[in-house]
Formats: structure tokens, sequence, C-alpha cells
């Protein structure tokens, strides 16, 4: 890997990584207890 | 490239390798499945198909974190390095178990109304605008087509026909297809998931791998800060710190030594009683050469296997990729380097550790 992959690797991962862990924290701080999946299976048995 | 290069490079340790991976993903599925049916006896709370559901995505999201650690792990302990070799086998794998994944759902969520399933699957949650319902299958559906992109584009035809530039861009984009992967997930699973398991789970994983990253990176920026800034030659470290067969990397002070006054790493390679100097980027798909092996003679990228000459940066006949060499000299036990880079393919008297050594 080259200076160049290697330092855009490393910005990549500067932004992706506590971008990614912010969105699961948001996603955690408005769920509602049911899983929308859950909920169409249960409206489509 | 190498001197046994075939388009489809099929070999023992490739096949024990594809088969020893699509055995653990068939273990890691059946006991997954037979864990959450174990959990939840009848009546149960979950489906089979739910399980099985569940089993492919759990299975595919840890492949992705398996795959996305490779590269650094290998960059912080060479022993791994085998695992690099045949990364893109493991990518095509992923993407045909988050395929599976893919195609259940729409089958046991989409496919029993009177809706075209495509259409269902679409148009069934519309609520872009909140965070709690957002039709997190559309970011499972992005980030499959980003896999199947790649996956379509691994074979060494598309790196050559995109040219490597393109081609290396279009498989950075893992990272914004990891990123929709875990939004799935955490908007679709973890939304229901009374269990702190999987959110457990899932926040170590993806703290971890970017920590990983991290921590690779920066190590590696401020070993090549390290080195003196100067034009003269360069101390790179001593004569018995290289393996025999094996390379040394240093990085060049920038603007010295690397074509186009781009600061570059250079390979020093001891072999047969003798050290050479090359450039570390491989001219296939930019491997780094320096972590590879000199077998049979030739420098050999551990990525693909393109190989090359110590003493002159030339691939062997018949092929005629070549790197730039640099001139190395053995000082009082310590290999010094000369950073200006020579041209590509350029003949260079390695140094011999044998003989009278410069005083």
């Amino acid at each position: 890997m080259t200076r160049t992959q290697r330092r855009r690797h490393l910005v990549m991962w500067i932004i992706i990584g506590p971008l990614t862990l912010l969105g699961i924290v948001a996603a955690l701080a408005v769920r509602h207890g049911e899983s929308p999946a859950r909920a169409q299976e249960a409206s489509n048995p | 490239m190498s001197v046994a290069y075939t388009a489809i490079g099929w070999n023992r340790n490739k096949r024990r390798y594809d088969a020893t991976a699509a055995a653990g993903a068939a273990l890691f599925i059946a006991t997954f499945l037979a864990v959450q049916i174990a959990a939840n006896p009848a009546p149960r709370d979950i489906s089979i198909a739910t399980a099985l559901i569940r089993a492919t995505g759990v299975c595919a999201i840890l492949l992705l974190h398996i795959i996305l650690a490779i590269g650094p792990a290998c960059r912080l302990d060479r022993r791994l390095l085998p695992l690099l070799y045949n990364r893109r086998h493991l990518g095509v794998m992923l993407f045909f178990i988050a395929l599976a994944h893919g195609l259940l759902s729409i089958v046991w969520y989409h496919a029993f109304g009177n809706i075209n399933p495509a259409l269902s699957l679409l148009s069934a949650n519309t609520r872009f605008d909140s965070l709690r319902e957002f039709p997190f299958e559309l970011l499972g559906i992005a980030g499959l087509l980003w896999l199947f992109l790649m996956a379509a584009t691994s074979h060494d035809f598309w790196l050559k026909n995109l040219t490597p530039r393109i081609w290396k861009t279009l498989h950075m984009g893992v990272y914004v297809a990891y990123a929709l992967l875990i939004m799935h997930i955490a908007l679709g699973l973890l939304q229901g998931e009374h269990s702190p398991v999987f959110t457990i789970l899932l926040v170590a994983g993806t703290f971890s791998l970017a920590a990983l990253h991290l921590y690779a990176g920066l190590r590696e920026q401020s070993r090549d800060a390290a080195v003196a800034d100067t034009s003269d030659w360069i101390d790179a470290c001593a004569v018995a710190d290289i393996p025999d067969n094996r390379a040394r990397t240093i990085c060049l002070p920038r603007g010295e030594g690397a074509p186009h006054g781009k600061p570059e790493r250079v390979a020093i390679f001891k072999y047969a009683g003798k050290l050479s100097a090359v450039g570390n980027v491989c001219r296939h798909q930019g491997g780094p050469l320096g972590e590879g092996k000199v077998i049979d003679g030739c420098i050999t990228c551990p990525w693909h296997g393109y190989q090359y000459r110590p003493h002159d940066g030339s691939a062997p006949p018949p092929f005629d990729d070549k790197v730039p060499t640099y001139r190395v000299r053995i000082t009082r036990g310590r290999v010094e380097i000369d950073p200006r880079a020579l041209p590509p393919g350029t003949p260079v008297e390695p140094a011999s550790i044998n003989q009278p050594q410069t005083q």
C-alpha cells in the first residue's frame, strides 16, 4: 500500500468510524421496542 | 502478473483457503440457527425463516468485519499476511451470503401479498422523515448493491480495464457500504431487540474496527515521520535486521526519492548474501513489495504474485513491468541507501554482505 493510499484509509476511518458509532447511538436513542421487520411479520403472518 | 500467472490463478492453497472459509461460514450459520431455535422453544417467538434471515445477516456482517480487519492486522503483524492473499475471495463469498439474506427477507416479508415483492419492498415504508421508522431495508439494498459491484469487478480483468486508480477508488467504497450496512442493522434489528447482546456486539465490532485502522495508520505515519529529511545516504537498518529472502521497508524523506517527487517507501531485500533496494509499490495494483518474499530469485508481491528481479527491478521475461531501483551500501554493519530513485528497471550492483564494506 502506498503512503497516499494509507493516508486515504486513515482519513476514511477518521470520518466513517465516529459517524457510524454516532449513527448507532442515534438509532438506539429513538428505538421504540418493536422491530419494523417483526411488526411487518405480524401483519403478514 | 507472475511467471505462473493465468487468468484464473487457482492453486491448492487458494482452494484450501476458500474451502475453509466456506465451511466456517456454513458452520456459523448452522450453529447460529440451532442456538436461536433452542433459545426459542415452541411456540416460538421467532419463526424458522426469521432465524435463518438473522443467521445469514449476522454471518455477513461478521465476515465484513473480518475482511476489513485483515488489511490493518497484516500491517501490524506480518504473520497474518496469508489471510490477505485471497481477501477478494472472501469478498465474493460475503456478497453471496448477504444476497441470501436479502432474498430470504424479500420472500418472507414481501412475497405473500398481492403486490409484486420488489414493489412491496420499495413502497411498504416511505417514512424518510423519521429516524425511528426509517426504511432500513433500503440501506441494506444500497449496501448489497455496492458489495455486488465490488464482487463483480474483483477479477483482474476489471482491474486492467478500469485502470488501477478507478478500480481502487471503487473498492474504497466498501467503507461507505460498511456504514450503510451498520445503519441497516441499527435501524432494523436493533430497534426491536430487548436483549443487549446484538447492540453490544455491533458497537464493539464497529469500535474495534475503527480503532484497529486508526492505530495501524497512525503507527505507520509516525514511523515514516521519524526518518530524517536529508538527501544524503540514509541509514536504513542493521544488516541483521533483514531476514533472509525478506525485506525491510523504509520511508524516503518527502520529495527526495520516489518518482515525480512524491514520498514513497523503499523495500531493501536480503537474498543470496546480497542486498538490493526497489520501490515498495507493485506495478500491478500498488501492493507492498516489501511485505513479499524472494522466491526463485525474484521479489514476489504478496498480493497477487507479480515478480521482479531484485537487482534491476524488472519483471522476468516475457513480462515488462518495472519498478524504480536504489543504490545500497553497507557501512560497519549498517545498511545505507541513496534516496534518489533510479529510473524503473535500472540495474544496480547489489551490496554484498560478505565482501569488504565501506568504512
